[in-house]
C-alpha cells in the first residue's frame, strides 16, 4: 500500500531485506554475566529477599535504572494527610485522615514534653503514613528496571519505602528544628519561680552570634559523670542538667558588700538565698560566665568552679541553651523572665 | 590477544559433527556460495548438540545472508535464551517484533525472555499473544510450559504436551527437558529425555541431558552410563567428559548432589 512499509496481510516490513543494520546481536559481558549467576534463584523465583536485593541495586545504580512513578501529582500532596485523597476524588477518606490527623496532632501539642504529648504525637504521624499506605494500595505498584530485569515493585516495599521517606524527610527534619528552638525540659529540681515537674522550652541555638545577657535563665552542664560505653572504656558524660540565671559574664567584676552580689558596682536584681561572703572582688575572665543556682546538684564531679554557695563559674560552652518559655502545666503557659 | 581468534569461525563451512570439523578447509570461494537456508542447517545441526554459541553465529550469518528469515532471527532469540542471556534476548527479540509484527515464535521469544529474567507478569500477557498468533509453532507452548513452571503452577505438563503434539521432533522433548533441568525438576527432566531417545537413541545430547537429569536426581551411575553412551557417540563431547571427570566423588554422593 502506498505511504506504508509494511505487509498489508500481516504488517510485516517489507523493507527487511534491502535494510542496512545489524544482524548480530548484544552479548552479555562477562562481569553482567558473572553477576546474573551469582544470583540465579532469585532471579528465576520471585522472592521478597530478591526484590529487597533489586531495590537496593536499582538504588545504587540509578544510572542503569529507572524508576516509572506516574501519580507524581498524588506523591507530592501526600505530605500533608488527605490532601492527596481530596485530589483522587476520595474526599470522604480524605476528610478522616485529615481530621484524625488535626485531631491527634493538636493533643499532641497540648501536651507537649509530656509522656501523652509524644503518644498523641506519634498516632499523628501514623495516621499520616497509613494515609499513603491507603493512597498506594489504590494504585498499581511502580515498576523497577534493573540491569534490564523489569518486576513490579511489592505494595509492602512500596510502603516500607514510602514511610521511611516520610520519616526521614518530612518529620525528622521537623523534629530536629524544634528540638533546637524549643526543646521541652523537664524541671527536675525547683529554682525560683520553676517548680519541679513543670516543662520549660530551651532555645538550644547558642551560635558565636547569639549573645548571654545578664539576668537570663539558662540550662547548663553542672556536673559530670564517668560511664562504661559499649567498648568498655570509660567515658565522662555531660548530663546532669540544671537550671541557673546569668550574674556576670566576661569582663565583669563581681564584688560581694553586706552578703549581697554586685555586679560592675551594681547590686543584682536577684540574690542567693543567704547572705554570702568574697575574700576579694571576683574578676570574669573572657568565656566564662558566672550563674546563679540552686547548689544541690551532687551526682557528678562538678564543672565549674564554685565561687560561693549558689554561685558557679562556668565556662560558655557548658550552656546548652536559653530557657524562655514555660509550656507545662498549660494554664501556668508563657514566658519567662 | 588468542581469545580473539578463538571466536573467528573459520570452521564454519562445515557441519558441526565433531567427526568433519577436522576437515575444515574448504575454499573461501565455498563459504560466498553458501546460501541463508545452508547456514540455517548447520545451526540446527549445532543446536541439536546442545553447542548453542555455535548455533547462534551461524543464525547469525543466516540473518546475515537473508534479513527477512524469520527462522533465523527466532534461533537467535532462542539461543540466547539458552545462553541465559535474558535482557539481551529480550532487547533482540523487540528489535526482531519491530521487523516482523506479531510474529508468534518471535513474541514467544520475548515472552521467555522476560519471564526468565523475572518479570513474568508482563511475559503472560506476551505469551497469550503469541499463542493466539495462527501457526503451528510448538515454542509458544513451550513458553507456556516455562511460565506455569516459573509460576509453580501443575498445568505446564499440558503445555508441553500441546508442544509434542504440534512437532513429532525428538528436539522439542529435549526443549522441554532442558526447561525443566532450569527449574530444578530433574524427575520430569528424565522423563521427557527418555521418551526423546525412544525417538533418537543415537544422539549424543539426548544421552548428556539425561545424564544431567539423573545426574540432579542422584541417580549418579545411571547418569554415568548416560554420559558413557554420550562419549561413545561423540568422544569429544566437552560436556560429558566434563561431567565424568567430577561426578564421581563419594563425597557427592554421600551428599546426594
Amino acid at each position: 500500500m502506498p505511504g506504508t512499509d509494511g505487509c498489508v496481510r500481516c504488517g510485516s516490513s517489507l523493507h527487511a531485506a534491502t535494510l542496512v543494520m545489524d544482524v548480530r546481536p548484544p552479548r552479555a559481558g562477562k562481569l553482567a554475566k558473572r553477576w546474573r549467576r551469582a544470583m540465579p534463584n532469585l532471579t528465576r523465583t520471585q522472592t521478597h529477599v530478591g526484590r529487597l536485593i533489586r531495590f537496593g541495586a536499582d538504588c545504587l545504580s540509578p544510572a542503569r535504572s529507572r524508576l516509572v512513578i506516574t501519580q507524581w501529582p498524588l506523591v507530592w500532596r501526600s505530605v500533608l494527610p488527605g490532601w492527596a485523597h481530596w485530589h483522587a476524588g476520595r474526599r470522604d477518606r480524605g476528610r478522616w485522615f485529615i481530621t484524625a490527623f488535626c485531631t491527634l496532632g493538636a493533643f499532641g501539642v497540648l501536651f507537649y514534653g509530656r509522656t501523652l504529648g509524644s503518644i498523641f504525637s506519634g498516632l499523628a504521624i501514623a495516621v499520616h503514613v497509613s494515609a499513603i499506605f491507603d493512597l498506594i494500595n489504590q494504585y498499581e505498584p511502580p515498576r523497577i528496571n534493573v540491569f534490564g530485569i523489569a518486576f513490579d515493585c511489592p505494595a509492602w516495599l512500596v510502603s516500607l519505602a514510602v514511610m521511611m521517606a516520610v520519616l526521614l524527610v518530612l518529620y525528622a527534619p521537623i523534629a530536629g528544628a524544634i528540638m533546637q528552638v524549643a526543646a521541652p525540659v523537664e524541671v527536675t529540681q525547683s529554682f525560683e519561680a520553676l517548680q519541679a515537674g513543670q516543662v520549660v522550652l530551651v532555645n538550644q541555638r547558642l551560635g558565636p552570634g547569639d549573645q548571654l545577657q545578664d539576668g537570663q535563665l539558662v540550662l547548663f552542664n553542672s556536673s559530670t559523670y564517668r560511664v562504661l560505653n559499649p567498648f568498655l572504656h570509660e567515658t565522662v558524660v555531660n548530663s546532669n542538667q540544671s537550671i541557673g540565671r546569668i550574674l556576670a559574664g566576661g569582663g565583669d567584676m563581681l564584688t560581694c558588700v553586706g552578703g549581697r552580689v554586685y555586679v560592675n558596682g551594681r547590686q543584682c536584681l536577684w540574690q542567693p538565698s543567704q547572705p554570702i561572703s568574697l575574700p576579694s572582688a571576683e574578676p570574669v575572665s573572657e568565656g566564662m560566665f558566672v550563674l546563679l543556682w540552686n547548689g544541690t546538684d551532687e551526682r557528678g564531679t562538678a564543672v565549674g568552679a564554685t565561687i560561693a554557695p549558689e554561685l558557679l563559674r562556668i565556662p560558655r560552652d557548658q550552656i546548652d541553651g536559653r530557657i524562655y518559655w514555660r509550656y507545662q502545666p498549660i494554664w501556668k503557659f508563657g514566658s519567662i523572665r | 590477544v588468542s581469545s580473539r581468534f578463538q571466536r573467528l569461525e573459520l570452521d564454519a563451512t562445515n557441519p558441526p559433527a565433531p567427526k568433519a570439523a577436522a576437515a575444515s578447509a574448504a575454499p573461501a570461494a565455498a563459504m560466498e556460495t553458501h546460501d541463508a537456508a545452508h547456514w540455517m542447517r548447520v545451526a540446527g545441526q549445532y543446536r541439536r548438540q546442545g553447542l548453542f554459541e555455535a548455533a547462534l553465529r551461524h543464525y547469525s550469518r543466516a540473518v546475515e545472508m537473508d534479513r527477512a528469515l524469520v527462522p533465523g532471527w527466532v534461533g537467535q532469540v532462542r539461543m540466547l535464551v539458552a545462553l541465559e542471556e535474558f535482557p539481551e534476548a529480550e532487547l533482540w527479540a523487540r528489535k526482531a517484533l519491530e521487523l516482523f509484527r506479531g510474529q508468534a515464535d518471535l513474541t514467544a521469544g520475548r515472552a521467555q525472555a522476560l519471564c526468565r529474567a523475572g518479570d513474568i507478569k508482563q511475559a503472560q500477557g506476551i505469551c497469550d499473544a503469541a499463542i493466539q498468533q495462527p501457526g503451528q509453532s510448538p515454542y509458544p507452548w513451550l513458553v507456556r510450559g516455562d511460565l506455569m513452571l516459573a509460576l509453580a503452577d501443575s498445568v505446564e505438563e499440558h503445555c508441553f504436551d500441546k508442544a509434542v503434539q504440534l512437532s513429532g521432533d525428538w528436539l522439542t522433548l529435549i526443549e522441554i527437558a532442558e526447561i525443566y533441568l532450569y527449574y530444578h525438576r530433574p524427575a520430569k527432566a528424565q522423563t521427557r529425555c527418555q521418551q526423546a531417545l525412544a525417538k533418537a537413541s543415537d544422539q549424543p545430547y539426548c544421552w548428556y541431558l539425561q545424564g544431567m537429569s539423573q545426574s540432579a536426581s542422584g541417580f549418579h551411575d545411571a547418569a554415568r552410563l548416560s554420559f558413557k553412551h554420550c562419549l561413545d557417540l561423540d568422544p569429544q563431547h566437552a560436556g560429558a567428559r566434563a561431567a565424568m571427570e567430577s561426578g564421581g566423588g563419594w563425597l557427592r554422593r554421600l551428599l546426594g548432589r
